[in-house]
């Protein structure tokens, strides 16, 4: 096969596995290995992170030794050059354990809450960058500081338009998700910037009001135009990419199941009404477990949502959610510490049991970070034995 | 702190936010003053979200 052939064979592979309307040729593969494959490589995380043509060298070698269908992620997960430029410090490389922290800073106290909903730009360039930009604090920030910052952002686009040209042309990889816009909750957005785990825990028993207030002020910014874009968009799947959308959530690991149909599923529900509509197709990813929200989903049609859990069972979803395409089922867990023999064991069953009507997608079950969390030899057998295991 | 920059404080909005934009070097022509500002304002929501 061509590399635009390969290309072709590995959308269409996702695309009849997410769509669940045929059985996939074989089960797809998808990596959503992170900065492991950094240290995989060889690199310290710092040097990868700092130089993008050792960044490139990191794809390809992932590409080129483990042979996945799709990579999830090209290196651009922790753009750390940017925020640095700034003077931030939101991103702290350990390269001795190989980690990344990254240090949660809530821009906004509950007292300030008022003034985010009274105006969300001008909270978000008065003070939110005065709690993560020492220079924008204390006034010192410079039009060349910016500019530094611009630069990168720059620099970090240029990157990230060429090594997918070169995964796509050289390699074959499909396109993950199509350009449709992107609809950031407001809920999600408070939850991970703007108050915190715990601020926004007890913002939504003391002052649930002002909650609601907030994500509407926050909606205005990205979720709205997001979803007006989307509802542009042109009905049908973009076949070029292997999913029309891509959602990640991460806010609902705190949330009762009153809270999310409060706070959170409005917004969620108005994206997924919105796919459903146009026929699109989405990779929902959920952090933590979802278990408890899975009822909302079942009533869409089939092949719109491909839910990704992080640790829920594949199993129980697919007797829970038959209308769901599944995209996960390797514990990262057994990768780094299994044997390859029950490495190739798990794969062998998740690829009889849920790829054998297909509505099925091999994947890690978590983003793979850290050295410990994949051992390289099982990562090998796996990938190998996917590639030709057929159904 | 140059000259320059002290007629304006760049932390303030939008008054700062104008200057970034007059005076950075964008990729987009300086006549498109709302394009400028835009694309200012969208480094400094995502330096906000990192």
């Amino acid at each position: 096969m061509t590399n635009q052939e390969l290309k072709s064979y590995r959308t269409q592979l996702i695309r009849d596995a997410s769509m669940m309307q045929k059985k996939p040729d074989r089960i797809p593969h998808v990596s959503f290995f992170v900065t492991w494959k950094i240290l995989d490589a060889g690199y310290k995380l710092s040097e990868a992170m700092n130089d993008y043509s050792i960044m490139e060298k990191v794809v390809r070698r992932h590409q080129e030794k483990y042979g996945f269908d799709a990579i999830f992620e090209y290196g651009g997960r922790n753009a750390i050059r940017i925020p640095q430029a700034m003077g931030g410090s939101t991103y702290q490389v350990n390269d001795e354990a190989g980690t990344i922290n990254y240090k949660d800073t809530a821009i906004c106290e509950a007292d300030e809450l008022d003034e985010l909903i009274a105006d969300p730009m001008k909270f978000f360039y008065e003070k939110g960058m005065a709690k993560k930009y020492p220079c924008w604090a204390d006034k010192t920030v410079t039009v060349e500081d910016v500019q530094r910052a611009i630069d990168e952002q720059s620099e970090f686009i240029k990157y990230h338009m060429n090594i997918t040209r070169i995964m796509q042309e050289e390699y074959g990889m499909p396109a993950f998700t199509a350009p449709n816009g992107f609809t950031y909750p407001g809920l999600d957005f408070l939850f991970n910037s703007i108050r915190g785990i715990k601020g926004l825990s007890i913002d939504m028993r003391k002052q649930p009001e002002k909650v609601e207030e907030a994500i509407r002020a926050l909606n205005k910014l990205y979720f709205d135009p997001g979803l007006e874009t989307l509802k542009n968009a042109q009905e049908g799947p973009d076949m070029n990419y292997c999913f029309d959308y891509d959602i990640t959530l991460l806010c609902h690991t705190i949330l009762n199941v009153k809270q999310f149909e409060r706070f959170l599923w409005p917004d969620l529900k108005a994206v997924l009404d919105t796919l459903a509509e146009k026929k699109k197709t989405v990779r929902l990813f959920m952090e933590g477990s979802s278990k408890r929200f899975w009822d909302y989903l079942k009533d869409y049609p089939k092949g719109i949502i491909t839910i990704h859990p992080e640790q829920d069972d594949v199993f129980e979803i697919r007797k829970a959610l038959p209308n769901c395409a599944i995209m996960g089922g390797m514990p990262v867990n057994l990768l780094g510490q299994g044997t390859k023999k029950q490495c190739l064991d798990r794969a062998k069953l998740l690829c009889d049991e849920l790829g054998k009507d297909g509505g099925f997608i091999l994947c890690q079950d978590k983003m793979v970070s850290f050295k410990n969390d994949a051992n390289p030899e099982n990562v090998k057998a796996v990938c190998d034995f996917v590639r030709e295991y057929r159904v | 702190m140059s000259e320059q920059d002290k007629k304006v404080d760049l932390t303030k909005y939008p008054e700062g936010l104008k200057e970034l934009a007059a005076r950075l070097r964008l990729p987009i022509p300086e006549e498109e003053t709302e394009k400028r500002e835009a694309m200012v304002m969208g480094l400094i929501a995502s330096l906000v979200r990192q």
